[in-house]
Protein backbone atom coordinates (compact mmCIF):
# COMPACT_ATOMS: atom_id res chain seq x y z
CA UNK A 1 0.00 0.00 0.00
CA UNK A 2 1.34 3.44 -0.81
CA UNK A 3 2.27 6.03 1.76
CA UNK A 4 -0.65 8.21 0.81
CA UNK A 5 -3.37 5.66 1.29
CA UNK A 6 -1.82 4.36 4.51
CA UNK A 7 -1.72 7.85 5.93
CA UNK A 8 -5.28 8.55 4.86
CA UNK A 9 -6.63 5.28 6.20
CA UNK A 10 -4.87 5.62 9.54
CA UNK A 11 -5.96 9.18 10.02
CA UNK A 12 -9.52 8.35 9.13
CA UNK A 13 -9.55 5.62 11.72
CA UNK A 14 -8.42 7.86 14.59
CA UNK A 15 -10.09 11.09 13.64
CA UNK A 16 -13.49 9.76 12.82
CA UNK A 17 -13.52 10.11 9.03
CA UNK A 18 -11.33 13.21 8.83
CA UNK A 19 -8.31 12.61 6.62
CA UNK A 20 -5.10 14.49 7.28
CA UNK A 21 -2.91 14.97 4.24
CA UNK A 22 0.69 16.00 4.74
CA UNK A 23 1.80 18.26 1.95
CA UNK A 24 5.32 19.45 1.29
CA UNK A 25 5.37 22.86 -0.35
CA UNK A 26 8.67 23.66 -2.07
CA UNK A 27 8.28 27.35 -2.84
CA UNK A 28 10.50 30.37 -2.16
CA UNK A 29 8.11 33.19 -2.99
CA UNK A 30 6.51 34.36 0.31
CA UNK A 31 3.41 35.60 -1.53
CA UNK A 32 2.76 32.26 -3.18
CA UNK A 33 3.48 30.40 0.06
CA UNK A 34 0.88 32.46 1.88
CA UNK A 35 -1.64 32.04 -0.91
CA UNK A 36 -1.31 28.25 -1.04
CA UNK A 37 -1.48 27.97 2.74
CA UNK A 38 -4.63 30.08 2.85
CA UNK A 39 -6.32 28.09 0.13
CA UNK A 40 -5.54 24.78 1.75
CA UNK A 41 -6.39 25.98 5.22
CA UNK A 42 -10.02 26.07 4.19
CA UNK A 43 -9.94 22.31 3.67
CA UNK A 44 -13.30 20.65 4.16
CA UNK A 45 -15.20 18.65 6.76
CA UNK A 46 -13.45 15.43 5.78
CA UNK A 47 -10.09 16.86 4.91
CA UNK A 48 -7.30 18.65 6.74
CA UNK A 49 -4.06 19.69 5.04
CA UNK A 50 -0.92 19.83 7.10
CA UNK A 51 1.64 21.87 5.22
CA UNK A 52 5.39 21.93 5.59
CA UNK A 53 7.19 24.52 3.54
CA UNK A 54 10.80 24.90 2.42
CA UNK A 55 12.53 27.46 0.16
CA UNK A 56 14.97 25.40 -1.85
CA UNK A 57 15.25 22.16 -3.82
CA UNK A 58 18.01 20.95 -1.49
CA UNK A 59 15.86 21.58 1.59
CA UNK A 60 12.91 19.82 -0.09
CA UNK A 61 14.96 16.74 -0.88
CA UNK A 62 16.34 16.74 2.64
CA UNK A 63 12.80 16.94 4.01
CA UNK A 64 11.32 14.02 2.07
CA UNK A 65 14.24 11.86 3.07
CA UNK A 66 13.39 12.36 6.72
CA UNK A 67 9.61 12.67 6.78
CA UNK A 68 6.63 11.12 5.08
CA UNK A 69 4.34 13.20 2.87
CA UNK A 70 1.23 12.45 0.89
CA UNK A 71 2.01 14.89 -1.92
CA UNK A 72 4.46 17.58 -2.98
CA UNK A 73 3.72 20.99 -4.48
CA UNK A 74 6.89 21.85 -6.32
CA UNK A 75 7.72 25.27 -7.76
CA UNK A 76 10.04 24.92 -10.76
CA UNK A 77 11.83 28.23 -10.16
CA UNK A 78 13.79 27.98 -6.94
CA UNK A 79 16.94 29.77 -5.73
CA UNK A 80 19.08 26.66 -6.23
CA UNK A 81 17.37 25.18 -9.31
CA UNK A 82 15.38 26.50 -12.27
CA UNK A 83 13.01 24.93 -14.77
CA UNK A 84 12.47 21.27 -15.67
CA UNK A 85 15.69 20.24 -13.92
CA UNK A 86 14.03 21.06 -10.61
CA UNK A 87 11.36 18.48 -11.26
CA UNK A 88 13.73 15.75 -12.46
CA UNK A 89 16.08 16.22 -9.52
CA UNK A 90 13.21 15.97 -7.08
CA UNK A 91 11.41 13.13 -8.85
CA UNK A 92 14.59 11.02 -8.98
CA UNK A 93 14.65 10.78 -5.19
CA UNK A 94 10.90 10.47 -4.63
CA UNK A 95 9.56 8.11 -7.28
CA UNK A 96 6.60 7.00 -5.15
CA UNK A 97 5.47 10.48 -4.21
CA UNK A 98 2.79 12.37 -6.19
CA UNK A 99 4.24 15.66 -7.42
CA UNK A 100 2.20 18.65 -8.55
CA UNK A 101 4.32 21.16 -10.38
CA UNK A 102 3.72 24.86 -9.79
CA UNK A 103 4.74 27.13 -12.60
CA UNK A 104 4.34 30.59 -13.99
CA UNK A 105 2.23 31.16 -17.08
CA UNK A 106 5.12 31.72 -19.50
CA UNK A 107 6.72 28.46 -18.49
CA UNK A 108 3.76 26.17 -19.01
CA UNK A 109 5.74 24.05 -21.54
CA UNK A 110 8.18 22.97 -18.85
CA UNK A 111 5.28 21.99 -16.62
CA UNK A 112 3.71 19.89 -19.37
CA UNK A 113 7.08 18.26 -19.96
CA UNK A 114 7.28 17.48 -16.23
CA UNK A 115 3.90 15.72 -16.41
CA UNK A 116 5.22 13.66 -19.32
CA UNK A 117 8.22 12.83 -17.18
CA UNK A 118 6.16 11.57 -14.25
CA UNK A 119 4.57 14.51 -12.42
CA UNK A 120 0.89 13.93 -11.59
CA UNK A 121 -0.34 17.39 -12.47
CA UNK A 122 0.65 21.02 -12.89
CA UNK A 123 -0.96 24.25 -11.73
CA UNK A 124 -0.25 27.76 -12.94
CA UNK A 125 0.53 30.30 -10.26
CA UNK A 126 -1.71 33.29 -10.61
CA UNK A 127 -4.55 31.06 -11.72
CA UNK A 128 -4.74 29.16 -8.48
CA UNK A 129 -7.91 28.83 -6.54
CA UNK A 130 -8.83 26.74 -3.53
CA UNK A 131 -11.05 24.09 -5.01
CA UNK A 132 -8.81 23.57 -8.03
CA UNK A 133 -5.79 23.13 -5.78
CA UNK A 134 -7.54 20.73 -3.41
CA UNK A 135 -8.91 18.64 -6.25
CA UNK A 136 -5.52 18.64 -7.98
CA UNK A 137 -3.85 17.27 -4.87
CA UNK A 138 -6.50 14.58 -4.27
CA UNK A 139 -6.51 13.42 -7.88
CA UNK A 140 -2.74 13.32 -7.93
CA UNK A 141 -2.63 11.11 -4.86
CA UNK A 142 -5.25 8.81 -6.35
CA UNK A 143 -3.52 8.63 -9.74
CA UNK A 144 -0.20 7.82 -8.14
CA UNK A 145 -1.87 5.10 -6.09
CA UNK A 146 -3.47 3.43 -9.14
CA UNK A 147 -0.16 3.67 -10.97
CA UNK A 148 1.42 1.75 -8.12
CA UNK A 149 -1.32 -0.89 -8.13
CA UNK A 150 -0.90 -1.34 -11.88
CA UNK A 151 2.85 -1.59 -11.53
CA UNK A 152 2.51 -4.19 -8.77
CA UNK A 153 0.10 -6.19 -10.90
CA UNK A 154 2.49 -6.16 -13.82
CA UNK A 155 5.34 -7.28 -11.60
CA UNK A 156 3.14 -10.01 -10.09
CA UNK A 157 2.02 -11.21 -13.54
CA UNK A 158 5.60 -11.30 -14.76
CA UNK A 159 6.83 -13.21 -11.76
CA UNK A 160 3.90 -15.64 -12.00
CA UNK A 161 4.90 -16.32 -15.59
CA UNK A 162 8.51 -16.89 -14.68
CA UNK A 163 7.39 -19.20 -11.88
CA UNK A 164 5.14 -21.24 -14.10
CA UNK A 165 7.83 -21.54 -16.78
CA UNK A 166 10.33 -22.69 -14.16
CA UNK A 167 7.91 -25.24 -12.71
CA UNK A 168 7.05 -26.52 -16.16
CA UNK A 169 10.69 -26.89 -17.08
CA UNK A 170 11.44 -28.65 -13.81
CA UNK A 171 8.48 -30.98 -14.20
CA UNK A 172 9.16 -31.80 -17.85
CA UNK A 173 12.83 -32.43 -17.25
CA UNK A 174 12.45 -34.54 -14.15
CA UNK A 175 9.60 -36.68 -15.42
CA UNK A 176 11.55 -37.43 -18.58
CA UNK A 177 14.52 -38.26 -16.37
CA UNK A 178 12.45 -40.55 -14.15
CA UNK A 179 11.02 -42.32 -17.17
CA UNK A 180 14.54 -43.27 -18.14
CA UNK A 181 15.07 -46.11 -15.61
CA UNK A 182 11.43 -47.23 -15.98
CA UNK A 183 11.90 -47.65 -19.70
CA UNK A 184 15.33 -49.23 -19.35
CA UNK A 185 14.21 -51.88 -16.84
CA UNK A 186 11.09 -52.69 -18.82
CA UNK A 187 13.20 -53.06 -21.95
CA UNK A 188 15.56 -55.37 -20.08
CA UNK A 189 12.61 -57.60 -19.20
CA UNK A 190 11.41 -57.52 -22.83
CA UNK A 191 14.82 -58.69 -23.99
CA UNK A 192 15.20 -61.34 -21.32
CA UNK A 193 14.60 -64.65 -23.07
CA UNK A 194 14.38 -66.39 -19.70
CA UNK A 195 11.34 -64.31 -18.68
CA UNK A 196 7.83 -65.79 -19.24
CA UNK A 197 6.32 -64.56 -22.47
CA UNK A 198 3.32 -62.81 -20.87
CA UNK A 199 5.70 -60.95 -18.54
CA UNK A 200 7.65 -59.80 -21.58
CA UNK A 201 4.45 -58.65 -23.29
CA UNK A 202 3.48 -56.64 -20.22
CA UNK A 203 6.93 -55.12 -20.01
CA UNK A 204 6.59 -54.11 -23.67
CA UNK A 205 3.42 -52.22 -22.71
CA UNK A 206 5.30 -50.38 -20.00
CA UNK A 207 7.91 -49.37 -22.57
CA UNK A 208 5.19 -48.22 -24.96
CA UNK A 209 3.44 -46.10 -22.32
CA UNK A 210 6.69 -44.59 -21.09
CA UNK A 211 7.55 -43.72 -24.68
CA UNK A 212 4.19 -42.02 -25.13
CA UNK A 213 4.60 -40.06 -21.92
CA UNK A 214 8.01 -38.96 -23.09
CA UNK A 215 6.80 -37.83 -26.51
CA UNK A 216 3.91 -35.98 -24.88
CA UNK A 217 6.34 -34.02 -22.70
CA UNK A 218 8.43 -33.30 -25.76
CA UNK A 219 5.39 -31.95 -27.65
CA UNK A 220 4.46 -29.63 -24.80
CA UNK A 221 8.02 -28.35 -24.69
CA UNK A 222 7.91 -27.83 -28.44
CA UNK A 223 4.70 -25.86 -28.12
CA UNK A 224 6.28 -23.65 -25.49
CA UNK A 225 9.39 -23.07 -27.63
CA UNK A 226 7.35 -22.30 -30.73
CA UNK A 227 5.23 -19.74 -28.91
CA UNK A 228 8.35 -17.90 -27.78
CA UNK A 229 10.19 -17.94 -31.12
CA UNK A 230 9.68 -15.12 -33.65
CA UNK A 231 8.06 -16.32 -36.90
CA UNK A 232 10.97 -15.39 -39.15
CA UNK A 233 13.18 -17.86 -37.30
CA UNK A 234 11.29 -20.86 -38.72
CA UNK A 235 12.38 -22.60 -41.91
CA UNK A 236 10.24 -22.76 -45.00
CA UNK A 237 9.65 -26.34 -46.10
CA UNK A 238 8.08 -28.17 -49.03
CA UNK A 239 5.22 -30.45 -48.02
CA UNK A 240 5.88 -32.77 -50.97
CA UNK A 241 9.33 -33.59 -49.54
CA UNK A 242 7.87 -34.46 -46.18
CA UNK A 243 5.04 -36.84 -46.99
CA UNK A 244 7.25 -39.82 -48.00
CA UNK A 245 9.39 -39.44 -44.85
CA UNK A 246 6.34 -39.20 -42.63
CA UNK A 247 4.73 -42.17 -44.32
CA UNK A 248 7.85 -44.30 -43.91
CA UNK A 249 8.20 -43.39 -40.26
CA UNK A 250 4.59 -44.33 -39.41
CA UNK A 251 4.94 -47.64 -41.27
CA UNK A 252 8.07 -48.40 -39.24
CA UNK A 253 6.28 -47.57 -36.02
CA UNK A 254 3.34 -49.83 -36.88
CA UNK A 255 4.74 -52.93 -38.55
CA UNK A 256 1.62 -54.82 -37.41
CA UNK A 257 -0.68 -52.69 -39.57
CA UNK A 258 -1.22 -52.62 -43.30
CA UNK A 259 -1.25 -48.94 -44.06
CA UNK A 260 -2.02 -47.73 -47.57
CA UNK A 261 -1.50 -44.07 -48.41
CA UNK A 262 -2.78 -42.35 -51.54
CA UNK A 263 -1.90 -38.82 -52.63
CA UNK A 264 -3.60 -36.04 -54.51
CA UNK A 265 -1.16 -33.15 -54.78
CA UNK A 266 -1.09 -30.12 -57.10
CA UNK A 267 1.42 -30.75 -59.87
CA UNK A 268 4.31 -28.50 -60.94
CA UNK A 269 4.21 -26.24 -57.91
CA UNK A 270 6.27 -26.19 -54.73
CA UNK A 271 4.08 -26.72 -51.65
CA UNK A 272 6.03 -24.32 -49.52
CA UNK A 273 4.91 -23.42 -45.98
CA UNK A 274 6.50 -21.89 -42.91
CA UNK A 275 7.17 -23.98 -39.80
CA UNK A 276 10.24 -26.12 -40.52
CA UNK A 277 10.61 -29.27 -38.52
CA UNK A 278 7.32 -28.59 -36.70
CA UNK A 279 5.32 -29.12 -39.86
CA UNK A 280 7.05 -32.46 -40.22
CA UNK A 281 6.22 -33.45 -36.61
CA UNK A 282 2.67 -32.26 -37.08
CA UNK A 283 2.10 -34.39 -40.18
CA UNK A 284 3.74 -37.30 -38.44
CA UNK A 285 1.53 -36.74 -35.40
CA UNK A 286 -1.65 -36.76 -37.48
CA UNK A 287 -0.70 -39.96 -39.28
CA UNK A 288 0.58 -41.54 -36.10
CA UNK A 289 -2.71 -40.73 -34.43
CA UNK A 290 -4.68 -42.36 -37.23
CA UNK A 291 -2.52 -45.49 -36.93
CA UNK A 292 -2.78 -45.57 -33.12
CA UNK A 293 -6.55 -45.37 -33.12
CA UNK A 294 -7.16 -47.69 -36.07
CA UNK A 295 -8.97 -50.70 -34.67
CA UNK A 296 -8.42 -53.04 -37.59
CA UNK A 297 -5.23 -54.28 -39.22
CA UNK A 298 -5.85 -52.31 -42.36
CA UNK A 299 -5.82 -48.55 -42.53
CA UNK A 300 -6.37 -46.51 -45.67
CA UNK A 301 -5.15 -42.91 -45.58
CA UNK A 302 -5.52 -40.35 -48.32
CA UNK A 303 -3.52 -37.14 -48.37
CA UNK A 304 -4.76 -34.26 -50.45
CA UNK A 305 -3.39 -30.73 -50.78
CA UNK A 306 -5.44 -27.92 -52.34
CA UNK A 307 -4.75 -24.21 -52.73
CA UNK A 308 -7.15 -21.88 -50.88
CA UNK A 309 -7.45 -18.15 -51.49
CA UNK A 310 -8.99 -15.86 -48.89
CA UNK A 311 -9.89 -12.19 -48.74
CA UNK A 312 -6.99 -9.80 -48.29
CA UNK A 313 -4.67 -11.63 -50.70
CA UNK A 314 -4.13 -14.49 -48.30
CA UNK A 315 -3.27 -17.81 -49.86
CA UNK A 316 -2.96 -21.11 -48.09
CA UNK A 317 -2.18 -24.74 -48.71
CA UNK A 318 -4.97 -26.83 -47.27
CA UNK A 319 -3.78 -30.28 -46.27
CA UNK A 320 -6.49 -32.90 -45.82
CA UNK A 321 -5.51 -36.20 -44.23
CA UNK A 322 -8.39 -38.66 -44.30
CA UNK A 323 -8.46 -42.10 -42.69
CA UNK A 324 -11.00 -44.90 -42.49
CA UNK A 325 -10.42 -45.54 -38.78
CA UNK A 326 -13.04 -45.48 -36.02
CA UNK A 327 -13.73 -41.73 -36.31
CA UNK A 328 -14.23 -39.05 -33.71
CA UNK A 329 -17.48 -37.91 -32.03
CA UNK A 330 -18.56 -34.32 -32.71
CA UNK A 331 -17.99 -33.14 -29.15
CA UNK A 332 -14.34 -34.09 -29.44
CA UNK A 333 -14.01 -32.55 -32.88
CA UNK A 334 -15.10 -29.26 -31.37
CA UNK A 335 -11.79 -28.96 -29.58
CA UNK A 336 -9.96 -28.61 -32.87
CA UNK A 337 -12.13 -25.80 -34.15
CA UNK A 338 -10.08 -22.74 -34.97
CA UNK A 339 -11.67 -20.49 -32.35
CA UNK A 340 -10.61 -19.47 -28.87
CA UNK A 341 -7.22 -19.31 -27.22
CA UNK A 342 -5.07 -22.37 -27.77
CA UNK A 343 -4.28 -22.71 -24.06
CA UNK A 344 -8.00 -22.77 -23.23
CA UNK A 345 -8.68 -25.42 -25.84
CA UNK A 346 -5.74 -27.46 -24.63
CA UNK A 347 -6.97 -27.29 -21.07
CA UNK A 348 -10.51 -28.34 -21.95
CA UNK A 349 -9.38 -30.94 -24.45
CA UNK A 350 -6.85 -32.61 -22.21
CA UNK A 351 -9.33 -32.89 -19.35
CA UNK A 352 -11.68 -34.68 -21.78
CA UNK A 353 -8.99 -37.04 -23.00
CA UNK A 354 -8.75 -35.69 -26.53
CA UNK A 355 -5.67 -36.97 -28.37
CA UNK A 356 -3.12 -34.59 -26.92
CA UNK A 357 -0.78 -34.73 -29.90
CA UNK A 358 -3.54 -33.47 -32.20
CA UNK A 359 -4.44 -30.69 -29.77
CA UNK A 360 -0.84 -29.57 -29.56
CA UNK A 361 -0.53 -29.52 -33.34
CA UNK A 362 -3.69 -27.51 -33.72
CA UNK A 363 -2.13 -24.94 -31.35
CA UNK A 364 1.08 -24.97 -33.42
CA UNK A 365 -0.80 -24.35 -36.64
CA UNK A 366 -2.33 -21.22 -35.11
CA UNK A 367 1.15 -19.92 -34.30
CA UNK A 368 2.14 -20.20 -37.99
CA UNK A 369 -0.89 -18.20 -39.08
CA UNK A 370 -2.97 -21.16 -40.17
CA UNK A 371 -5.82 -23.14 -38.73
CA UNK A 372 -6.86 -26.74 -38.33
CA UNK A 373 -10.00 -28.73 -37.71
CA UNK A 374 -11.46 -32.22 -37.88
CA UNK A 375 -14.35 -33.41 -40.09
CA UNK A 376 -16.07 -36.74 -40.70
CA UNK A 377 -14.72 -38.72 -43.63
CA UNK A 378 -18.34 -39.53 -44.47
CA UNK A 379 -20.31 -36.37 -43.61
CA UNK A 380 -22.89 -37.05 -40.93
CA UNK A 381 -21.46 -40.41 -39.87
CA UNK A 382 -18.63 -39.97 -37.44
CA UNK A 383 -17.93 -43.70 -37.14
CA UNK A 384 -16.45 -43.99 -40.63
CA UNK A 385 -13.16 -42.20 -40.05
CA UNK A 386 -11.88 -38.65 -39.76
CA UNK A 387 -10.56 -36.00 -42.06
CA UNK A 388 -7.97 -33.79 -40.36
CA UNK A 389 -7.67 -30.48 -42.16
CA UNK A 390 -4.68 -28.16 -41.72
CA UNK A 391 -4.47 -24.86 -43.49
CA UNK A 392 -1.05 -23.22 -43.59
CA UNK A 393 -0.10 -19.93 -45.24
CA UNK A 394 1.70 -20.41 -48.55
CA UNK A 395 5.29 -19.27 -48.59
CA UNK A 396 7.17 -18.14 -51.64
CA UNK B 1 18.77 -44.02 -9.32
CA UNK B 2 19.74 -43.16 -12.88
CA UNK B 3 23.41 -43.89 -12.29
CA UNK B 4 22.59 -47.25 -10.67
CA UNK B 5 20.38 -48.12 -13.63
CA UNK B 6 23.11 -47.27 -16.13
CA UNK B 7 25.72 -49.23 -14.21
CA UNK B 8 23.52 -52.29 -14.09
CA UNK B 9 22.55 -52.06 -17.75
CA UNK B 10 26.08 -51.40 -18.95
CA UNK B 11 27.31 -54.42 -17.01
CA UNK B 12 24.59 -56.64 -18.52
CA UNK B 13 25.61 -55.55 -21.99
CA UNK B 14 29.23 -56.36 -21.30
CA UNK B 15 30.72 -52.92 -20.61
CA UNK B 16 33.00 -52.19 -17.70
CA UNK B 17 32.09 -49.12 -15.68
CA UNK B 18 35.43 -47.74 -14.45
CA UNK B 19 34.09 -44.77 -12.53
CA UNK B 20 31.10 -42.58 -11.88
CA UNK B 21 30.33 -39.28 -10.30
CA UNK B 22 27.29 -37.31 -9.20
CA UNK B 23 28.69 -33.88 -10.00
CA UNK B 24 30.74 -32.16 -12.68
CA UNK B 25 33.70 -31.05 -10.58
CA UNK B 26 34.26 -34.54 -9.23
CA UNK B 27 33.85 -36.08 -12.68
CA UNK B 28 36.72 -33.96 -14.03
CA UNK B 29 39.02 -34.96 -11.16
CA UNK B 30 38.15 -38.61 -11.57
CA UNK B 31 38.68 -38.47 -15.31
CA UNK B 32 42.08 -36.86 -14.86
CA UNK B 33 43.20 -39.62 -12.50
CA UNK B 34 41.90 -42.56 -14.49
CA UNK B 35 44.57 -44.64 -16.17
CA UNK B 36 43.83 -45.83 -18.72
CA UNK B 37 41.20 -43.27 -19.63
CA UNK B 38 37.68 -44.58 -20.31
CA UNK B 39 36.66 -45.27 -23.92
CA UNK B 40 33.35 -43.48 -23.48
CA UNK B 41 32.05 -40.97 -20.94
CA UNK B 42 28.30 -40.76 -20.39
CA UNK B 43 27.37 -37.24 -19.36
CA UNK B 44 24.16 -35.76 -17.99
CA UNK B 45 23.55 -32.02 -18.27
CA UNK B 46 21.87 -30.83 -15.08
CA UNK B 47 24.54 -31.63 -12.55
CA UNK B 48 25.48 -29.95 -9.29
CA UNK B 49 28.56 -27.69 -9.23
CA UNK B 50 29.23 -27.66 -12.96
CA UNK B 51 26.78 -28.54 -15.71
CA UNK B 52 27.36 -31.22 -18.33
CA UNK B 53 28.38 -28.81 -21.07
CA UNK B 54 31.03 -27.14 -18.88
CA UNK B 55 32.22 -30.51 -17.62
CA UNK B 56 32.50 -31.82 -21.19
CA UNK B 57 34.53 -28.76 -22.14
CA UNK B 58 36.96 -29.32 -19.27
CA UNK B 59 37.29 -33.02 -19.98
CA UNK B 60 38.05 -32.34 -23.64
CA UNK B 61 40.63 -29.77 -22.58
CA UNK B 62 42.37 -32.48 -20.57
CA UNK B 63 42.02 -35.03 -23.36
CA UNK B 64 40.77 -33.83 -26.74
CA UNK B 65 40.27 -37.42 -27.91
CA UNK B 66 37.79 -38.25 -25.12
CA UNK B 67 34.41 -39.50 -26.39
CA UNK B 68 31.59 -37.89 -24.45
CA UNK B 69 28.08 -39.24 -24.98
CA UNK B 70 25.68 -36.62 -23.74
CA UNK B 71 22.40 -37.95 -22.31
CA UNK B 72 19.87 -35.45 -21.05
CA UNK B 73 16.15 -34.88 -20.70
CA UNK B 74 16.90 -31.22 -21.37
CA UNK B 75 16.64 -31.01 -25.16
CA UNK B 76 17.95 -27.46 -25.16
CA UNK B 77 21.34 -28.81 -24.06
CA UNK B 78 21.79 -30.74 -27.33
CA UNK B 79 23.25 -27.99 -29.42
CA UNK B 80 25.63 -26.53 -26.78
CA UNK B 81 26.79 -30.06 -25.95
CA UNK B 82 27.60 -30.88 -29.56
CA UNK B 83 29.19 -27.51 -30.15
CA UNK B 84 31.68 -27.96 -27.28
CA UNK B 85 32.65 -31.29 -28.77
CA UNK B 86 30.41 -34.04 -27.33
CA UNK B 87 30.60 -37.07 -29.62
CA UNK B 88 26.89 -37.84 -29.39
CA UNK B 89 23.58 -36.84 -27.82
CA UNK B 90 20.67 -38.96 -26.62
CA UNK B 91 17.48 -37.50 -25.25
CA UNK B 92 16.23 -39.13 -22.07
CA UNK B 93 14.32 -41.37 -21.85
CA UNK B 94 16.10 -43.25 -24.64
CA UNK B 95 15.69 -46.74 -25.96
CA UNK B 96 18.09 -49.21 -24.51
CA UNK B 97 19.09 -50.59 -27.91
CA UNK B 98 19.98 -47.14 -29.12
CA UNK B 99 21.93 -46.39 -25.95
CA UNK B 100 23.93 -49.59 -26.15
CA UNK B 101 24.53 -49.30 -29.89
CA UNK B 102 25.74 -45.70 -29.53
CA UNK B 103 28.18 -46.56 -26.76
CA UNK B 104 29.46 -49.53 -28.73
CA UNK B 105 30.00 -47.39 -31.80
CA UNK B 106 31.78 -44.64 -29.86
CA UNK B 107 33.89 -47.24 -28.07
CA UNK B 108 34.99 -48.81 -31.34
CA UNK B 109 36.05 -45.44 -32.65
CA UNK B 110 37.94 -44.63 -29.46
CA UNK B 111 41.72 -44.46 -29.64
CA UNK B 112 43.73 -47.42 -28.34
CA UNK B 113 44.39 -47.19 -24.62
CA UNK B 114 47.50 -45.16 -23.84
CA UNK B 115 50.40 -47.30 -22.64
CA UNK B 116 50.21 -47.46 -18.84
Amino acid sequence: MSTASTAMTNSMAVRSRVAVLRILLVEDNPGDVRLVKEMLAEGSKQLVFKIEQVDTLAAGIEKIRKEKFDAVLLDLGLPDSKGLGTFYSFHAVSLDLPIIVLTVLHDEDAAIEAVRGGAQDYLIKGKLEGELLTRGILYSIERKRSEGVLRNRTVEAESAQVRSETYFDFLAHDIANLLSPIMAYAELICDDSAAPSNTRVRAARIVEQARRASSFILSLRTLEDVEETPLDKFDIVDLADMFPLVERRVREEHPEKQISVSYELPADVALRVIGGVHVHSMLEGILENAANYADSEKLAVSIRVVPVEEAGDKSFWQIEITDDGPGMPDELKAFFMPSGASSERLKKGISRGVASSLLIYSALVGRFGGSGWVEDRVPGDYTKGVKVVVKLPRSV
Amino acid sequence: MVIETYREILKIYGFEVVGWSYNGEEAIKKFENLNPRPDVIIMDHRLPMKNGVETTEDILRIDPSAKVLFVSADTSSRSPALSVGAAGFLRKPFELKEFVATIRQLGENARPAAPG
